[in-house]
């Protein structure tokens, strides 16, 4: 959970972009972004977390 | 300044914890799909839902009582994180948040327990114990803390 927080806020939301390896096929995407400018966390317990995020691939 | 009150167990809030980041990015789509955007990071907010079941007298009072002084979204307060970090830059002892005994000696790099080399290895070469510490906290605040560490047996000269 920390470490998607950080990968958030380094990436400003959907503002950053980064290489995203497609979990599918393996097939890395050099130029990707966060689709939201928002992230929302849930903690049900001590290292019991859930979140969401979807990933892009920019154009252009 | 007000600050968010504790709960007697010196937790900030019970399970479960929501929280919320928002970042603010305007975005240019041209009609070939390419994007420009253009980060705004004043726009940026975290917000927190704090839920609470089966309180004490004393804890539900303490509640009201910061409520009203803060005059409901009027005033603004200290608030810890409940599911941050507050021990940051426990991997890095180099750090100036850190003071270490004078005897210490720090070694960076060891294997950690997580299976990574975050470790640090503290050497004391005093006859005394030592210690290390973070210099910052609040007074008014309880913490909690552990650390998972193993002695060495002394080399013979």
């Amino acid at each position: 959970m920390a470490a998607i927080e950080q990968f958030f806020a380094d990436n400003q939301g959907q503002f950053g972009s980064f290489a995203f390896t497609d979990p599918w096929d393996g097939t890395v995407h050099p130029d990707c972004s966060l689709a939201s400018d928002e992230l929302d966390l849930t903690w049900q317990a001590e290292m019991r977390g859930t979140t969401s995020l979807t990933v892009v691939e920019n154009r252009g | 300044m007000l600050v968010y009150p504790q709960l007697t167990t010196g937790a900030l809030s019970q399970f479960p914890i929501e929280k919320r980041w928002r970042q603010r990015t305007v975005v240019n789509t041209a009609a070939d799909g390419s994007v420009i955007k253009l980060a705004d990071p004043n726009g940026a907010l975290t917000e927190w839902q704090l839920q609470y079941a089966g309180l004490s007298d004393g804890e539900l009072a303490a509640l009201q009582q910061f409520f009203a002084a803060a005059e409901g979204t009027l005033n603004g307060f200290t608030f810890l994180d409940p599911a941050g970090n507050l021990f940051a830059w426990s991997d890095h002892l180099e750090n100036v948040v850190w003071d270490l005994g004078s005897f210490l000696a720090k070694t960076g790099g060891v294997a950690d327990p997580a299976g990574g080399t975050n470790g640090w290895l503290l050497t004391n070469s005093g006859t005394g114990a030592q210690a290390s510490r973070r210099l910052w906290r609040r007074r008014e605040d309880t913490y909690s803390a552990s650390a998972r560490g193993s002695k060495r047996p002394r080399q013979p000269p």
